[in-house]
């Protein structure tokens, strides 16, 4: 379970993520939308503890990411939109080098599930400048989910992947999900999140605007009459006042 | 289509200094930069001596002995650097970078004018290196006249760039028709034997050895120097390079104009070559490609892909986390691998077995004094050099960030690969230099004598390296904007101020912890020599290197916790 309270970031005068509060439990897929620099990618780097909040905390699974955070890192696997790999490892040494971190103790059949799952079985002597932007994404992720964790983060999930390979990362996804997974996923892509996602969350300039599950987004719009798709509530949300107030 | 490489040059050069002139709002930036002029002021353009006194600052008069030697010597060094861009990996990236490639070459440009951009490039660069040779050789005994200097070596400058570039092309040209990286290595390096072969031989038939006892003196070793590089294969193999530097050493104008036009005329035909061929400027490799069936398989274009070498050690899937930092280091370093280990201990006690009986005392020394020259360097500088640490590992903060490892352990982790490296440089250089060098002076230098302070060292030289390397990653932390991060090379005064500032504080911290230790085995050392003799010298080394490993457990400890606080949305 994730679980998020009252974090705030501030990048000098500038307050990224400001008092946010939520959590995913176990099997939930919570989609995390917003334009911009609505401070998605902040907020997931907090909870992943690459940066600290300024202030509230995040708990993994009841361990808090500031005070606990190796126990914390332990059990959740974060896979972020760009895939930064280790130039002269291959991918079967990118594989080896994360069960080491983590101490995978049955390595060799998890990353051989891993490699199968996600296509990767032909590379595993490639090294990263081999591989195509899909396949490094692939890569990453077969590292996120090496360890089995039971909160998992995706930071635009889908980018660099093709059609199979998308229908494949979000039989992933809700795989993991249905196994009991608390998942996190940011993306652009709406109608990745609306299919996947069992509730969503909207930030805008760093604040939570919306977060329930689509319906419930949906009746919180009478003017919207409940039929809307999430693209269209996302941008009657986020629309800023003043450029509709231009546009008309 | 000037215009917009023009456009493109002069907006990327104003928008780099604005943005070093940005930089210089944080303090440690300002600092650096004041450093650096100051720097330049006092050493290169200061008028009075640093006694203070107000007497007019003399350059060092040029010295008409150095003359003679001057143009061989650096003929020597410009042939050098020539072959190790064939030889070293840098010849193999790609001429333009990546945004070039994407925006550059799909465009309709012809070949010649993306050549003559990327000469116009380099050019900034390259009057910027010449400008600060130009300013230290000009206080020393280098250059005769610093106006003939500059222009001469500014051509040299551009001789080595457009080498860079020919090399490129023709590395690639060979490749298009089949030949393999290894192929291309090793034609080389077969010239390279042949050329050094036949100079032996040639200095060995024809020309008057120098005195056969000791390291030679000056007086003898110039002389034979001159006339090795002054006949036989070395003068024909030299010509062209000697040609190159002998605008740079000019003292008169009509010598210079003299001069002059072969310089320039070689420089014609590396363009003209270069302007004639058809091979296309893009990337040497792919950027990306299709499954890999084995390594070093062709691609479908013909070139060969980076070759997958085998890791140091086989990595247990459970253990201590910051071994496999260290695993990873080692491989991206180099691959260090337990069978090369051996395979070059091998080869290195075969050469020098031959070296010793097979050439005279000469070369024994020469070759003894290079090395003991290389372990003062791995000592002193090996530190700023060798750098896969955190400082090459800082792109992938986000990603160690994630890792569930204590700071320690990470900092550890990094740490441990350079440091494995240079102490076994270190050790493998002053092996070198004991077995070979002579008895000189009062020391005795006996074989027993040479094998304790050879194990001596071996017990100091790895621990001295951690705590440089980790003085180094301090810095990282501390203040990362004095370090150079990444792979990316920095430019600029105040990127010399901050090198600077780099040396002098490593240096300062290595003596700080290395007095502790110091004082600690000297006082073993005096008190246990008359009785024990040579063999007091590993107890001593061994209460040295332990004090020294003490310190740089807490200095990792301290530097742990300084990774776990550190805010990587600032400086990651």
């Amino acid at each position: 379970m994730i679980e998020v309270d009252g974090l705030a970031r501030s990048y000098h005068s500038i307050e990224a993520v400001k008092d946010l509060s939520f959590r995913v439990e176990p099997g939930e897929v919570l989609g995390l939308v917003g334009p911009n620099g609505a401070g998605k990618t902040t907020t997931l780097r907090c909870i992943v503890g690459i940066i600290p909040p300024t202030r509230g905390d995040v708990r993994i699974d009841g361990q808090s990411i500031l005070k606990n955070p190796i126990a914390a890192k332990r059990n959740i696997g974060f896979m972020p939109d760009e895939p930064r790999l280790f130039e002269h490892l291959t991918v079967l040494e990118h594989l080896q080098f994360t069960a080491r971190v983590y101490g995978v103790a049955d390595f060799e059949r998890k990353a051989q599930d891993l490699l199968v799952e996600l296509e990767l079985t032909g590379q595993t002597d490639s090294l990263p400048g081999e591989l195509s932007r899909g396949m490094k994404q692939k890569l990453v992720i077969a590292c996120g989910l090496l360890h089995s964790p039971e909160n998992l983060v995706f930071d635009e999930p889908l980018t660099g992947l093709d059609p199979l390979g998308i229908r494949r990362m979000k039989q992933t996804i809700l795989g993991r999900a249905r196994a009991g997974a608390a998942v996190i996923v940011s993306s652009h892509l709406l109608h990745l999140v609306e299919e996947i996602c069992g509730r969503i969350m909207i930030l805008k300039e760093g604040r939570k605007i919306f977060h329930g599950s689509l319906e419930e987004i949906s009746r919180s719009l009478p003017e919207l009459r409940g039929s809307a798709d999430l693209e269209e509530i996302f941008l009657r949300v986020t629309r800023n006042p003043d450029s509709e107030g231009q546009g008309k | 289509m000037i215009r917009a490489f023009l456009f493109l040059l002069v907006c990327s050069l104003r928008n780099r200094v604005s943005i070093r002139l940005k930089r210089l709002r944080r303090p440690q930036y300002l600092i650096s930069l004041l450093v650096g002029l100051a720097y330049i002021y006092f050493v290169f353009l200061h008028p009075f001596h640093w006694n203070g006194s107000r007497e007019p600052h003399t350059n060092l008069a040029p010295d008409p002995n150095f003359f003679p030697i001057a143009e061989p010597a650096f003929a020597l060094l410009l042939f050098g650097a020539v072959v190790s861009q064939w030889l070293l990996p840098g010849a193999r990236r790609a001429l333009f970078s990546e945004a070039e490639i994407q925006m550059l070459f799909p465009a309709p440009i012809p070949r010649q004018a993306l050549l003559h951009y990327h000469m116009a490039k380099a050019q900034p660069g390259i009057l910027f290196g010449t400008c600060i040779t130009t300013l230290v050789a000009a206080t020393g005994t280098l250059a005769p006249h610093a106006g003939y200097f500059f222009v001469g070596l500014w051509i040299v400058y551009t001789f080595l760039y457009l080498c860079r570039v020919a090399i490129f092309v023709a590395r690639k040209a060979l490749r298009t028709l089949g030949l393999a990286e290894w192929k291309l290595q090793a034609g080389m390096l077969g010239f390279l034997f042949f050329a050094a072969a036949s100079t032996v031989v040639w200095s060995r038939w024809f020309l008057p050895e120098p005195g056969q006892t000791g390291v030679p003196a000056p007086a003898e070793a110039i002389p034979w120097f001159l006339r090795i590089t002054g006949s036989g294969p070395a003068q024909f193999l030299l010509l062209p390079f000697q040609w190159m530097v002998r605008p740079a050493l000019a003292s008169a104008p009509a010598q210079f104009a003299l001069r002059l036009l072969p310089a320039i005329g070689i420089l014609a035909s590396v363009y003209g070559c270069l302007r004639l061929s058809r091979v296309q400027l893009g990337e040497m490799f792919p950027s990306a490609a299709p499954a890999k069936p084995h390594s070093g398989a062709k691609t479908a274009s013909g070139e060969i892909r980076r070759v997958h070498r085998r890791p140091p050690f086989r990595l247990a899937a459970e253990g201590a986390p910051s071994t496999a930092i260290y695993w990873k280091n080692l491989i991206l370093a180099g691959r260090f691998s337990l069978r090369r280990i051996i395979v070059f201990i091998a080869g290195l006690f075969v050469m020098l077995a031959a070296v010793k009986t097979l050439l005279d005392g000469n070369a024994s020394a020469i070759v003894g004094s290079v090395a003991a020259a290389l372990a003062g360097f791995f000592i002193l500088l090996g530190p700023i050099v060798f750098r896969e640490d955190l400082r090459t590992d800082w792109k992938n903060l986000d990603i160690l960030k994630t890792y569930p490892i204590h700071g320690r352990g990470i900092v550890l982790g990094e740490a441990l690969a350079p440091s494995a490296i240079l102490g076994f440089l270190e050790c493998a250089s002053l092996f070198i230099a004991l077995w070979l060098l002579p008895a000189a002076g009062s020391i005795p230098w006996g074989f027993g004598d040479r094998i304790f302070i050879g194990l001596a060292a071996a017990l100091l030289l790895p621990p001295i390296s951690l705590v440089g390397i980790l003085v180094q990653n301090a810095t990282v932390l501390i203040l990362p904007g004095w370090v150079h991060l990444g792979r990316e090379h920095q430019q600029g005064v105040e990127a010399m101020g901050q090198r600077l500032i780099s040396s002098i504080a490593t240096a300062l911290c290595l003596l700080l912890f290395a007095l502790p230790a110091m004082l600690l085995s000297a006082a073993l050392f005096f008190a246990g020599y008359r009785a024990m003799g040579m063999p007091i010298l590993i107890p001593a080394a061994t209460a040295a290197s332990l004090t020294l490993l003490l310190e740089a457990s807490a200095f990792i400890l301290w530097l742990g916790r300084l990774f776990d606080r550190y805010d990587a949305a600032y400086e990651g």
